[in-house]
């Protein structure tokens, strides 16, 4: 079973809430454990934000409602990183 | 905690500070009327305070109920216009989000306070004629006095609070809203020689 330990998205997000905040909400998430985030664009209205969530198995699905629930959109996934688990599952 | 509820229902730059102009602006607003009111009955020479508390009083709810429904009805339609416009901006529906969910909080919030401030500042200026009432100071002309030297101080406290927000002078703003009042006064007390 593989997991996602890192997930790099474009996200399109009005300008409130700001930066600070919206990487807080998103950061207190369980399945992320940290979160790093920077803007590439300002618009009037809408800024482009690039975020880079780490954890030990992000839920995709979980950051998506949370980013729409934040008035935001993902625009694109840009970049996973995934780990093959299969050692430790036979650990465990 | 207050953070927290303040981040549930109010955007932090926005709403805080059309909440803290609402507030002054309001304040002054229920002050100067029952500033008003207080001139004209002193003129008339009212020596019953119950009516001037049911005119100051009944003024302070009509501040209330304007200031809570006009606040509520301006904010809503100004914030449901912005988030169409930011919706349209967004090429999504919104749907649920923080931003949809503010558009009644914050309205909510800032109505309140809009209407609140007013009612509030109006009936502090009728203190007095509360205390005339039950017998603590004379109705003429203790209580007039004491009513118009509250509404000097309360005006003097929105003014150095201006003065703050603004990071001016806190004296030379308060006193230039004194002097409205008393440019208030002496315009009342002027028109009532007429009136009488």
């Amino acid at each position: 079973m593989s997991r996602i330990k890192k997930l790099v998205l474009d996200v399109l997000k009005p300008h409130e809430p700001e930066i600070i905040k919206f990487t807080k909400e998103i950061c207190g998430l369980e399945s992320v454990s940290s979160l790093e985030s920077s803007v590439e664009e300002v618009d009037k209205e809408v800024e482009t934000v690039q975020i880079i969530l780490f954890g030990e198995d992000i839920e995709f699905k979980e950051v998506k409602e949370k980013v729409r629930e934040l008035g935001a959109s993902i625009h694109s996934v840009d970049g996973v990183v995934a780990e093959n688990n299969i050692q430790e599952d036979v650990k465990d | 905690m207050f953070e927290k509820l303040r981040g549930k229902l109010l955007f932090e730059k926005s709403g805080e500070n059309i909440a803290q102009r609402y507030i002054v602006l309001n304040g002054f607003d229920g002050v100067l009327t029952v500033l008003g009111i207080t001139v004209g009955s002193f003129s008339a020479q009212v020596d019953n305070p119950a009516v001037v508390i049911s005119a100051c009083v009944g003024t302070a709810v009509g501040l209330l109920a304007s200031g809570i429904s006009g606040a509520y009805i301006t904010e809503t339609s100004q914030r449901l216009r912005g988030f169409k416009e930011l919706r349209a901006k967004m090429l999504t529906d919104m749907e649920g989000s923080v931003q949809e969910k503010k558009i009644h909080s914050e309205s909510l919030v800032i109505s309140l306070l809009n209407g609140f401030s007013s009612f509030m500042f109006a009936i502090l200026g009728t203190v007095p004629f509360f205390l005339a009432t039950f017998g603590i100071i004379p109705m003429l002309n203790a209580a007039y006095y004491s009513s118009m030297v509250v509404s000097g101080i309360l005006l003097a406290v929105l003014g150095g609070y201006l003065g703050r927000i603004a990071r001016e002078s806190i004296p030379y703003y308060a006193l230039k809203m004194v002097l409205v009042g008393v440019g208030t006064a002496a315009l009342m007390y002027g028109l009532q020689i007429f009136i009488l």
